[in-house]
C-alpha cells in the first residue's frame, strides 16, 4: 500500500455507535463551508420561499387591475411596493407569480431531464454492446434535430400551454444527461464492487439501480445544477419569443417580453423580472460551482 | 577519485566522512483535519559504497523522507531538521540550488516507472536532456552517452529503441530506463523508493542484479526505501526498521536479521512468509494495523501494537540509543 | 478419493485486440489458452504466475465474470459455462471472490453492514431485518471485525479492514469455493499475515475450498495444498506443495523460486540463482513451441519445435517440459 500519511484513519471503538460518514454527507460538509456557494443557496431558497408564499400574502390575484393606481410608482412603502403596470396590475404579484413557473419548470424539468437521463444513460454504459450502440445512436440523432423545430411540433401538438412548454424542454434536454451517466457507467462496469455485486448474484437491473445510478450521483449532481440554469434560460426565451408561456399565465420571460416592448415608457417592466432572473441565474451558477468542488473525485 | 574528507565511526575507526547527513528530520503535512507528522526525527548517515535500507510499513514515513531529502515534499509539507549533502546543507534550498544536484549527483529511482518517465517524450529526449542539462553536453554526444547507458542496462538493440516512447518499453525495461537516466550523470547518491515493487518476481531478480553491479562500479552511496525485507536481505548493508515515522531499530544487515531486537522488528520477521517456514502454524502476526500519525502522541509510536508494552511505553517516546557495533534500538525494553 | 468440486477442462480465454485499419483481423490476446485442473472439497488451490500469466483472467472466467472462448468448467456436476441466467444466479450462492484492492471491491455509497448484508438479500428475499442483522454480525464477528462498526463506510476503514469485510460478505452464504484474487497483495507484510491466518481458519471452520490467486510463492505456500505454475497462458506445473517447494520441477518454477529474495542475507548470498535472460513475451505473440523457450536456460531445438504436454511425473504431479 501507498505510504500516504493522509490514509485513512482507523475508526475507533469509542464511536463506533455513531453511523458513519458517508461520500455523500461528506461533499455535503464541504459544500458548506463554501460561503459564496451556500449563500447563493439561501437566497435561492428565499427567491423560491417568496415565489411561492409570497403572492398568498397579498389580497388581490394577479390579474386583479387596481383601476386607481394605473401606473403607479415604485413606492415600498404603498399597497403596491413595486408599482403598478399600465393596467393596474401589481407588478410584485406579477413579478412573484411569473416566478412560480419559471422556478417550477425549471427545477422539475431539469429533475426530469436528469430522472430520464441517467436510466437510460446508466443502463445503456452498463449493458453494452448492441443495446448501447442503438440507444446512444438514437440520441445522436436526436441531437441532430433543430431545436426549435421540436418545439414548434410539440407546441403544435400539445397545444400551447406550460405543459407543452414543460415537454419542450425535457424532450431536448434529457440528451446529455443521458451520455453523462452513460460515461460514468461504462467506467463504473469494470470497478470491482460491480464484479463482486455480479458474484454476489445480482440481476442486471438490480445492478444498476443499486450500484451504477448511486455511484454517478457525484457527476449527475453537479451537472443537474447546471442544468436547471439552462431550463430556466431555455423557458425564458422561449416565453420571450412566445413560443412559451402564454398569457394569462406568465413566466419571467414572458415578463421581459412584455417589459422589452416598453422600454422606452416604463423601464421597471423590463428591469423588475429582468433583475429577478439574473439574481437567480447567479445564485445558480455560484451554487453549481460550489457543487462541483464539492463533489468532484478528483478534489479527493 | 578526490580525495575524500575522513571522519571516525562509532568504533573508532577512520572511515570516509559520510556523504548525506541527516539530523532530526520532521515532516508535517498539514491536511482538513489537522497536521499528520510522516517522519518525526529520524537521523543517520551513509557513506559512498555504501546500500543503507529503509524498511517499514504503509504509514512509516520512510517515502517522505527521501522526498525530504530530494526536495520533493508536496506543497502541504513542511520539512525541518537537517540534511547536508556533501557537506552542504540542502534540506529546505531552493529549487535553483537543488536543481543543480537533483539528477547530476543526487538522483532517485522510483516505484512506478510509468509516471515518472514524461508519456509525452521520446526516451532519447528525456535521457539527452538530463546532460544536457547538467553536464552541457550536445545533444549528439548526450544522444550517445545514452545509447552507452541503455545498453549497460542491459536494453536490447539501444540504438533503435532509443527512439521509443515510454508505453513502447515493457514494466521491466521501463523500470531499466528509469535506472538508466538516474545514472547517466555518474551520482554520488542514489534513492530509490520501492525500485521493484511492481515489478514481476524474476524481471525483480533481474533489476536488483544489475542495480547491485551498477551502484559498484560508481562506489555511489545508495539509499534503498522498500517494504520487502527480501530486497532488504538482498541489497543492503545496513537497515533501519521506521515505523510511524520513527527509527525502531538500526543494525548491520546480518545483525538486524539473526538476532532483531526491537519488538517491531521481531514482529515484521515473524509476520514475513518465508520459502523454509514451518507450514503447520500459523504465521506470527502483528495485532491492530499500521497508521499515520495524527498530531502528536506520547510514548511509542509501536506501543498500541507491541504485545510487550508497560505503562511507560504509552508516556514517554523511547529514544534512539546507540550501541555496540552500530546498533541502535528505541525501545524501553530492550538495549540495542 | 472424494468427488471433485471444480473440473476445469481445455479452458480458454482470447480477447480479441480489435481489427486492423483495413478490416483484417486484429490480434488475439491469447490470456488463457488451454488449462485444466481439479478441485476437491476443502483444498485450497495456489496459481502462481507473473504477469501476463492468465491467472487473474482464469478465476475471472470459472466464475463467469469474463467469457470464455472454449472449454469446459464441471461445478459440481453441473455444465457451468452452459447455465442459463437463472440456473447461474443460484448457483453463485457457493462460488464467491476476493479482490485485490480491498476498498475498490466495497461500493462506496453502502455501508459496510449493507455491504455484507447484501448477498443475504440477493438470495434470501423473506429473511427479516432483525435476522439479516444477526447473521451480519457474526459474519463480522467470524472474520474479526467489531459487530459495533456496521454502520460505518468503507473509506474510514484500513485495507486490512476492507478486505476483511469483503471475505464477510464473500462467506456469508457459506460458499463452497472462494476464488482469492490476490487478496493480500495490497497489504502490509504484518496484515498480509493475519488476513492469511484468518483464510486458513474460515477453511478448516468451514469446508472452504480456495483457489488463491498469487503471485507470491511464499504466500502461496502458507495456505495451499497443492501448486499450479502458469505462464503465458498455459500450465507449466502443477504438483503438491511439499514436494513442489523441496523439489521445483520445471525449469520456470525454479526459476521462480530462486528468484524470490529471502529475508535472510546469508542464505541470500549462498544461494545460486537461476536469473532469467530477457522480458516476458506478449501474450499476442506467444513463442513457437514451448511458451518458456525463449528464456529457458535448458531450452533445445526440440523445445522451440514442440510444445510439451502436460504429463505427469513419478510422484503425481504433472509437469509440462520436454527435458524436466
Amino acid at each position: 500500500m501507498s505510504d500516504v500519511p493522509a490514509g485513512t484513519i482507523e475508526a475507533t471503538l469509542e464511536r463506533a455507535e455513531q453511523p458513519g460518514l458517508s461520500p455523500i454527507r461528506a461533499s455535503w460538509r464541504r459544500f458548506c463551508r463554501n460561503r459564496l456557494a451556500l449563500g447563493s443557496l439561501v437566497i435561492l431558497g428565499l427567491i423560491a420561499l417568496l415565489c411561492f408564499a409570497g403572492p398568498l400574502f397579498f389580497p388581490y390575484g394577479v390579474e386583479d387591475a387596481d383601476f386607481e393606481n394605473i401606473s403607479a410608482p415604485v413606492n415600498l412603502f404603498s399597497a403596491h411596493p413595486f408599482g403598478t403596470d399600465d393596467f393596474g396590475r401589481d407588478l410584485l404579484l406579477r413579478v412573484l407569480d411569473g416566478g412560480r413557473v419559471s422556478l417550477a419548470v425549471g427545477f422539475v424539468g431539469a429533475l426530469a431531464a436528469v430522472f430520464i437521463g441517467v436510466i437510460y444513460g446508466a443502463t445503456s454504459g452498463y449493458v453494452g454492446g448492441r443495446l448501447d450502440n442503438v440507444l446512444m445512436r438514437t440520441v445522436d440523432v436526436l441531437y441532430g434535430i433543430p431545436y426549435f423545430f421540436l418545439v414548434v411540433l410539440i407546441n403544435l401538438l400539445v397545444g400551447r400551454t406550460t405543459a407543452g412548454l414543460f415537454v419542450s424542454i425535457v424532450v431536448v434536454l434529457w440528451l446529455t444527461p443521458a451520455v453523462i451517466a452513460r460515461g460514468q457507467a461504462v467506467s463504473l462496469r469494470h470497478r470491482e464492487f460491480v464484479d463482486a455485486a455480479r458474484a454476489g448474484g445480482m440481476t442486471e437491473w438490480q445492478i444498476i439501480l443499486q450500484h451504477i445510478v448511486p455511484n454517478s450521483l457525484n457527476v449527475v449532481i453537479v451537472y443537474s445544477s447546471l442544468l436547471v440554469l439552462e431550463v430556466i434560460i431555455t423557458e425564458s426565451f422561449l416565453s420571450f419569443l412566445g413560443l412559451g408561456v402564454q398569457a394569462p399565465a406568465s413566466s419571467w420571460g414572458s415578463l421581459i417580453d412584455a417589459g422589452a416592448r416598453s422600454i422606452e415608457t416604463d423601464l421597471r417592466l423590463l428591469l423588475l423580472p429582468g433583475g429577478f432572473l439574473v439574481a437567480t441565474l447567479f445564485c445558480l451558477n455560484f451554487v453549481a460551482d460550489g457543487l462541483r468542488d464539492a463533489f468532484d473525485p478528483n478534489e479527493r | 577519485m578526490l580525495s575524500t574528507p575522513m571522519s571516525a565511526d562509532p568504533l573508532g575507526r577512520q572511515v570516509a566522512a559520510p556523504i548525506l547527513s541527516v539530523r532530526e528530520l520532521c515532516v508535517d503535512f498539514k491536511l482538513e483535519h489537522g497536521i499528520v507528522r510522516a517522519v518525526d526525527g529520524v537521523s543517520f548517515d551513509v557513506r559512498r559504497g555504501e546500500v543503507l535500507g529503509i524498511v517499514g510499513e504503509s504509514g512509516s514515513g520512510k517515502s517522505q523522507i527521501l522526498m525530504a531529502a530530494m526536495g520533493l515534499t508536496a506543497v502541504n509539507g513542511k520539512c525541518s531538521g537537517s540534511v547536508t549533502f556533501e557537506g552542504r546543507e540542502i534540506l529546505n534550498a531552493s529549487p535553483e540550488k537543488l536543481d543543480k544536484i537533483r539528477g547530476s549527483s543526487m538522483s532517485m529511482i522510483f516505484q512506478d516507472p510509468m509516471t515518472s518517465l514524461n508519456p509525452y517524450m521520446r526516451v532519447q529526449d528525456q535521457l539527452a536532456e538530463v546532460l544536457t542539462a547538467h553536464q552541457g553536453k550536445s545533444r549528439k554526444e548526450a544522444i550517445d552517452l545514452a545509447v552507452e547507458m541503455l545498453e549497460r542496462v542491459r536494453i536490447p538493440d539501444a540504438a533503435r529503441r532509443i527512439s521509443l516512447y515510454p508505453h513502447e518499453f515493457s514494466g521491466g525495461m521501463r523500470q531499466r530506463v528509469m535506472i538508466a537516466m538516474a545514472l547517466l550523470c555518474r551520482p554520488a547518491l542514489l534513492f530509490a523508493d520501492e525500485p521493484t515493487t511492481a515489478l514481476d518476481v524474476t524481471v525483480q531478480a533481474q533489476i536488483l542484479d544489475l542495480l547491485s553491479n551498477l551502484v559498484r562500479d560508481l562506489n555511489a552511496a545508495v539509499v534503498i526505501v522498500t517494504h520487502d525485507l527480501g530486497v532488504i536481505a538482498r541489497m543492503c548493508d545496513r537497515v533501519m526498521v521506521l515505523y510511524g515515522g520513527r527509527v525502531m531499530e538500526e543494525a548491520a544487515i546480518d545483525d538486524l536479521f539473526e538476532a532483531p531486537r526491537h519488538p517491531y522488528s521481531q514482529g515484521l520477521m515473524a509476520a514475513t512468509p518465508r520459502l523454509d517456514d514451518d507450514v503447520a502454524h500459523d504465521l506470527r502476526t502483528i495485532p491492530g494495523a499500521p497508521r499515520a500519525l495524527m498530531g502528536k502522541i506520547g510514548g511509542c509510536p509501536f506501543a498500541p501494537r507491541c504485545e510487550r508494552r508497560v505503562e511507560r511505553c504509552t508516556v514517554e517516546t523511547p529514544a534512539l540509543l546507540r550501541g555496540a557495533g552500530g546498533r541502535a534500538a528505541a525501545c524501553h525494553l530492550v538495549m540495542p | 478419493m472424494s468427488e471433485a468440486l471444480l473440473s476445469v477442462k481445455d479452458l480458454k480465454v482470447h480477447f480479441p485486440l480489435g481489427k486492423g485499419l483495413l478490416g483484417g483481423a486484429g490480434g488475439v490476446v491469447k490470456a488463457v489458452d488451454g488449462i485444466s485442473f481439479d478441485l476437491r472439497p476443502g483444498e485450497t488451490l495456489g496459481i502462481v504466475g507473473e504477469s501476463g500469466c492468465g491467472k487473474s483472467t482464469l478465476g475471472r472466467a470459472i466464475l463467469r465474470l469474463t467469457r470464455t472462448t472454449e472449454g469446459q468448467v464441471v461445478w459440481l456436476g453441473q455444465d457451468f459455462l452452459g447455465l442459463d441466467k437463472n440456473s447461474l444466479r443460484e448457483a453463485r450462492r457457493d462460488l464467491q471472490i476476493i479482490f485485490q484492492d480491498p476498498l475498490a471491491s466495497l461500493d462506496p455509497r453502502m455501508t459496510i453492514g449493507a455491504i455484507i448484508a447484501r448477498p443475504l438479500k440477493t438470495f434470501c428475499p423473506d429473511l427479516g431485518k432483525a435476522e439479516i442483522d444477526k447473521r451480519v454480525k457474526e459474519a463480522m464477528a467470524q472474520v474479526g471485525l467489531a459487530p459495533e462498526m456496521m454502520r460505518r463506510y468503507p473509506h474510514e476503514f484500513s485495507g486490512g479492514q476492507c478486505q476483511r469485510i469483503g471475505i464477510a460478505r464473500a462467506m456469508i452464504l457459506r460458499p463452497k469455493l472462494i476464488v482469492c484474487d490476490e487478496p493480500v497483495s495490497a497489504l502490509d507484510v504484518s496484515i498480509q499475515a493475519q488476513i492469511i491466518n484468518l483464510l486458513r481458519k474460515l477453511q478448516a471452520e468451514l469446508g472452504l475450498s480456495l483457489l488463491f490467486i498469487s503471485h507470491n510463492l511464499s504466500v502461496v505456500r502458507h495456505i495451499s495444498h497443492r501448486v499450479m505454475v502458469l505462464y503465458l497462458g498455459k500450465v507449466m506445473e502443477i504438483g503438491a506443495r511439499e514436494a513442489f517447494y523441496a523439489n521445483p520441477m520445471h525449469p520456470y518454477s525454479k526459476a521462480l523460486i530462486s528468484a524470490i529474495p529471502l529475508p535472510d542475507p546469508k542464505a541470500e548470498r549462498a544461494r545460486e540463482r537461476i536469473t532469467l535472460q530477457g522480458d516476458l513475451p506478449s501474450p499476442i505473440k506467444p513463442p513457437e513451441g514451448c511458451r518458456f523457450c525463449t528464456r529457458c536456460p535448458i531450452a533445445t531445438d526440440l523445445c522451440h519445435a514442440s510444445e510439451p504436454p502436460l504429463s505427469p511425473r513419478a510422484d503425481g504431479r504433472l509437469v509440462a517440459c520436454h527435458h524436466a
